[in-house]
């Protein structure tokens, strides 16, 4: 009698096994950004979703990686164990995750990064320009300056590969066009407007005369903007974001941020989700070489914020 | 003694339970692949725990071990940018950084008598401002992480059999350390000095001595923790570690090292780990909100903390009752 | 003793011509000191005679100012430390300090000289635990090498400090009032094994204030007086009534030390009635009257302390009432504060000042009632307040905002206690008021207490100072073990009087 108990226990077991693959028709695809609580991982998740669900037989599974690599590359194990068919990933440093999109690989399953590239081939990355778009910013910048004047950086964490992208665009821009604007400070803010609100104040202290601030993600440039207005220099201080997410659009409507680089989120989402679609229909398993798709930025001001529809704002 | 037996078997209860019940929810929980993932996350925090736990047995407190992890990395991250110095040999001189943070933290404590706590606080921050000036930066002076492709060097990260050559580490470091603290003279002075410091001086204990070697030992397994996570992630981050204290405290404490010093052992420090490490996963699996994970952990220590203590004074309750037997004994074999 | 008498004979310890001060006054001077081999030998005196000063010289605590020190026939320099002491056989047996708890008998027996496998120095358990066994076997002791020491009476610790010390190689083992928490049973058995190390050859260095032990125990006792040697009684000399006379050194009809206890009739303040605290004290009457100074006196861990701590209301009491003001009285800290009760603790630096917080801040604390009425401290009325008191003591030097802590013994023993006159004071309960502090200081004090009283102010003085207490006190009540063993009401009471109620010797002297 016992030992009937006994056997049963691990047959159970195997029949729940055996149960889910069996029933593994619909696809399980894990979403892995570096964390779910910003506006643009929540715009890329939203993305995934929407295209994910009309494609139907689709489940997605997101998890936080709070910006920790040693996190994400234990989620990405994770999901590997669990026999995940496809990993949608936003590697927080691109050394780091190298390691696991290889294993993930190897055992066929196919990862889409977002943003950042890893140094292993793999089936697809979609990415904002980040590199592209902070030239871009830097020459509306020094265009707007004629050339001449100073504008202090809000970087991101030391590390952070899609920041330290960003501002090395626009330092290439300004050494480039507009040697005469001098970059009169630069310091680290976390990704986080507090913590800009704080850099900003001890950069308007130190430089009587600042006409721009790039802060590398919103965030930190919305952060500048109540750090200038309270000191009353905001009329002349130009202040630019990067992302476009829907409250610095505001803010830019309102005159507060004077301009960012937007990358419409939804769609980078649903660009992912196709290729996974794709790929899982395809069955491909292994990738020579890594597909990139780039999603083209928008110089968002002023004069051209209305051009993004709401519907296209996240 | 029987309470300490009684204490860790429930541990070790709770931990077949939740692995019973992990398996049950989720199938993938007990695949092979799975329990030696678990296993080599646990290793990752046990092997820092186990030199913690020394730490916390002298009545001390570590919290330069997370910066110690990061300082490593780096040490190891210059090496391979910069040298072809081979992994064996520059290895052991990261291994040494640990130990020479050991040697700074227990030279503070012992001859300023300065509040451990303090002393390591403040070597985390000197060490994880450290690692981020010697981080590999690149042409633009942007800090850089390096991929790792030393093959030696990423033999760390790999396996044996199924199981992580880091589990294997970590098992062994714990037998050893264990029969370290047990039987050895040195072992017994660290219990000594943690549950009474002017004791054990008067024993004849070099009490600065052991607080000392517990401090250099712990400096040590944090560095030697840091080469795996390199190897695993076959990338060196000047933010390695950083915050990873309150696992490894959470570790030692559910495995039943109280604060409070004289007591505790690594057993207690392995299975904390596992326990540890299988809620983590065990999140993951259930899909439950990752918010929940800090809470669920916090949570968890505070229930231990306060059996401990009840049980602590459910002990000692039972001692006194015992010598208050034993001397109505002795009086009345004296009447 | 016949066949004995060429080992008893040799000397094993010889001090001579000991100095020693603390930056001040002689605390020993020209102390004389001998022991000799096997030879269970009394250090007696009142508190502040030099006994616990020439422990600490002997044991290497301390070092000496001048005079020589000859063990086993080898000059002790002026080097000597702790671990020298140690090394050469001198042990002291502690209450429990040196024992670490959560280890076995063996281990702390064996602490730090564990023996060992021949391989990587790996402690040979079995050999460790069979070897302390032989050990406890051999003096007959109840205990078991594996026995964990937190589950050990008290006498049981102690004799394993004995064993630790016997493991040690101690040829000298000093035990300073090794009895004052051992019952009556325990103490038996304690002067048995100390008997036994005797047989053994170890010479033992017995501190009690208990007469009848040192009577019934020593060969020999050492007497010592304001830190000096007054004379050392052979065996035949011994006698309870002798030794009391030698310590305080005066005649009984010397007029300084006798003084009249007077009965004050005036309104009860305080009625304790049957108060009792397992293990501290039982069963305690007493009532107090308005302006009545009633001293309390008893050995060191009497429950005295214990005692007026209770109707502060710092720990609780087990059963028994007290009324205040006939009214029922449930104590308790701040009930006690608001109900005008004053407490000057025994031991000023731990439990009575914040020493390095100013005047101000420690007078404050007790009086934020009148100085935060709002919630909000007022600096203006906290400095005014200090003032107060600072004035109306003569605190040294008269700057309020100084840190307490650099202030002279004296002069922070009356922040104590001016933190507590600036109120409505009723009660004033102080516990060693005069300790550590200089003669002029002691005077301002007494004046204080003695203003007080005269003022209506009720006081509880508990003091181990005899001529302190038959001084100050309107009436005696004498602690012994937790009870009240005798009271003087009436009429002449000297110090010895006092001390022999203390001791445990009624009328007619000991057995």
């Amino acid at each position: 009698m016992a030992k009937t108990k006994l056997m049963a226990l691990p047959l159970a077991l195997f029949l729940l096994c055996a149960g889910m693959t069996l029933s593994a028709q619909t696809w399980k695809i894990g979403y892995l950004p570096s964390t779910v609580g910003q506006a643009l991982t929540k715009a890329w998740g939203t993305g995934i979703d929407t295209t994910l669900k009309a494609a139907g037989n689709v489940q997605l599974q997101a998890l936080d990686a709070q910006m920790k690599a040693e996190t994400q590359v234990s989620m990405m194990d994770d999901f590997i164990n669990q026999g995940y068919n496809l990993i949608i990933l936003q590697p927080i440093d691109a050394a780091a995750l190298t390691a696991s999109v290889k294993k993930a690989e190897s055992k066929g399953i196919p990862v889409i990064t977002l943003n950042t590239d890893t140094l292993a081939p793999h089936f697809a990355c979609v990415t904002m320009d980040d590199y592209g778009a902070g030239y871009l910013v830097g020459e509306s910048i020094g265009k707007t300056l004629k050339g001449a004047g100073n504008v202090a950086l809000i970087q991101s964490p030391p590390g952070a590969l899609a920041g330290v992208e960003r501002e090395k665009g626009f330092r290439a821009s300004m050494a480039k066009l507009y040697p005469n604007i001098k970059i009169v400070g630069a310091q680290n803010g976390e990704w986080n407007k507090d913590k800009a609100i704080a850099i900003m104040n001890s950069f308007m202290q130190v430089n009587s005369q600042l006409d721009a601030v790039f802060a590398v993600n919103d965030n930190m440039a919305e952060g500048a903007a109540i750090a200038a207005e309270s000191a009353g220099r905001l009329k002349n201080i130009m202040i630019w974001g990067f992302n476009g997410q829907m409250s610095t659009l505001a803010q830019i409507e309102s005159g507060k941020v004077f301009g960012t680089a937007y990358t419409n989120a939804y769609d980078q989402g649903a660009i992912a989700a196709k290729l996974a679609l794709e790929a899982l229909k395809a069955g491909t398993k292994t990738f020579a070489k890594t597909q990139v798709v780039t999603v083209k930025p928008f110089l968002a001001t002023k004069e051209t914020v209305g051009q993004i529809p709401a519907a296209s704002r996240w | 003694m029987s309470i300490t037996a009684l204490r860790r078997l429930i541990l070790i209860g709770l931990l077949l339970a939740i692995g019973l019940g992990l398996s049950l929810a989720s199938p993938s929980f007990l695949k092979l692949d799975n329990l030696m993932t678990l296993l080599q996350e646990a290793s990752q925090t046990g092997i820092v725990a186990v030199g913690f736990t020394l730490v916390l047995i002298t009545a001390g407190i570590d919290m330069s071990i997370g910066a110690v992890i990061a300082i490593t990395a780096m040490i190891c991250a210059n090496f391979l940018t910069y040298t072809h110095i081979p992994a064996f040999a520059f290895i052991p001189v990261a291994l040494g950084a640990g130990c020479l943070v050991g040697l700074f933290n227990g030279f503070f404590i012992t001859r300023f008598k300065l509040p451990e706590f303090i002393v390591t606080l403040a070597s985390r921050g000197i060490l994880a401002g450290l690692a981020l000036l010697i981080a590999v930066k690149d042409a633009d002076g942007f800090v850089s992480n390096v991929f790792i492709q030393d093959p030696v060097y990423l033999g760390f990260g790999g396996t044996v059999g199924p199981f992580y050559i880091i589990t294997i580490v970590f098992l062994v470091l714990a037998v050893l350390v264990q029969f370290f603290l047990k039987r050895t003279r040195s072992g017994t002075n660290i219990y000594a000095t943690g549950a009474n410091p002017t004791a054990a001086r008067l024993s004849g204990i070099n009490t600065d001595k052991t607080i000392f070697a517990v401090y250099m030992f712990s400096g040590f397994c944090a560095s030697l923790s840091s080469i795996f996570l390199s190897a695993r992630m076959m990338t060196a981050m000047p933010e390695f570690g950083i915050g990873s204290e309150m696992d490894v405290i959470a570790a030692v404490v559910i495995g039943g090292t109280p604060f409070t010093g004289g007591i505790g052992d690594i057993w207690g420090t392995v299975i904390g780990t596992v326990f540890l490490a299988m809620i983590k996963n065990g999140i993951l699996k259930l899909g439950i909100s990752p918010y929940i994970q800090p809470i669920v952990i916090g949570g968890i220590i505070v229930v231990v903390v306060v059996v401990d203590v009840w049980y602590k004074g459910f002990a000692e309750r039972l001692a006194r009752n015992r010598a208050r037997r034993r001397t109505a004994e002795q009086d009345r074999a004296a009447a | 003793m016949a066949e004995n008498s060429d080992a008893s004979e040799e000397v094993l310890l010889d001090c001579r011509k000991i100095c020693k001060s603390y930056n001040g006054p002689m605390v020993l001077s020209d102390v004389d000191f001998s022991m000799k081999r096997g030879e269970i030998h009394a250090l007696v005196g009142e508190n502040g005679a030099g006994k616990s000063t020439l422990i600490k010289i002997i044991t290497g605590v301390t070092g000496r100012n001048s005079g020589t020190m000859v063990f086993e026939g080898k000059e002790i320099g002026h080097d000597h430390s702790r671990t020298g002491a140690q090394g050469l056989g001198i042990a002291v047996i502690y209450q429990e300090l040196s024992l670490i708890h959560g280890m076995t008998v063996a281990q702390n027996m064996f602490l730090t000289k564990e023996p060992r496998m021949p391989v990587l120095g790996i402690i040979n358990i079995r050999r460790m635990n069979s070897l302390a066994q032989a050990m406890i076997d051999r003096y007959g002791f109840n205990l078991k090498a594996t026995d964990v020491i937190d589950g050990l009476s008290i006498g049981q610790r102690q004799t394993v400090e004995i064993l630790k010390a016997l493991n040690g190689k101690a040829s000298l083992m000093i035990m300073d009032e090794p009895t004052s928490s051992l019952t009556s049973a325990e103490s038996a058995q304690l002067f048995g094994i100390i008997r036994q190390l005797k047989a053994d050859g170890i010479s033992v260095l017995y501190i009690s204030h208990r007469m009848e032990e040192v009577f019934d125990l020593s060969d020999r006792v050492t007497v010592l007086r304001d830190g000096r040697l007054v004379e050392v009684l052979e065996k035949e000399r011994i006698h309870p009534n002798e030794i009391i006379r030698l310590m305080i050194g005066r005649c009984l009809d010397e007029k300084d030390s006798k003084c009249v206890m007077e009965r004050k009739g005036g309104e009860v303040v305080l009625d304790v009635h049957g108060l009792s605290s397992e293990g501290k004290f039982s069963d305690i009457s007493l009532q107090l009257h308005a302006g009545e100074v009633l001293g309390i006196g008893g050995l060191v861990g009497s429950g005295r302390t214990e005692l007026v701590r209770a109707i502060y209301g710092i720990d609780a009491h087990d059963s028994g009432s007290i009324s205040f003001q006939g009214k029922p009285w449930t104590p308790g800290v701040s009930q006690s504060i608001r109900g005008g009760f004053g407490f000057v603790p025994e031991e000023r630096r731990l439990q009575g000042i914040m020493g390095g917080i100013s005047i101000t801040g420690n007078i404050g604390i007790t009086n934020l009632d009148s100085i935060a009425g709002k919630g909000f401290v007022s600096d203006r009325k906290e400095l005014a307040l200090s003032r107060k008191a600072v004035g109306l003591l003569n605190i040294k030097p008269a700057e309020p905002s100084l840190p307490v802590g650099n202030l002279s013994g004296g002069n922070q023993q009356k922040v104590v206690v001016g933190k507590w006159l600036i109120r409505d004071l009723r009660l004033l309960i102080v516990d060693e008021p005069t300790v550590g502090i200089d003669i002029g200081a002691k005077e301002e004090m007494y004046q204080t207490i003695a203003r007080l009283a005269s003022e209506g102010v009720s006081v509880i003085l508990v003091s181990s100072d005899l001529p302190e207490l038959t001084r100050l006190s309107d009436r005696i009540l004498v602690l012994r073990k937790g009870r009240i063993v005798k009271e003087f009401a009436e009429g002449a009471v000297t110090e010895e009087d006092v001390l022999r109620a203390s001791s445990g010797i009624l009328e007619g002297g000991a057995a």
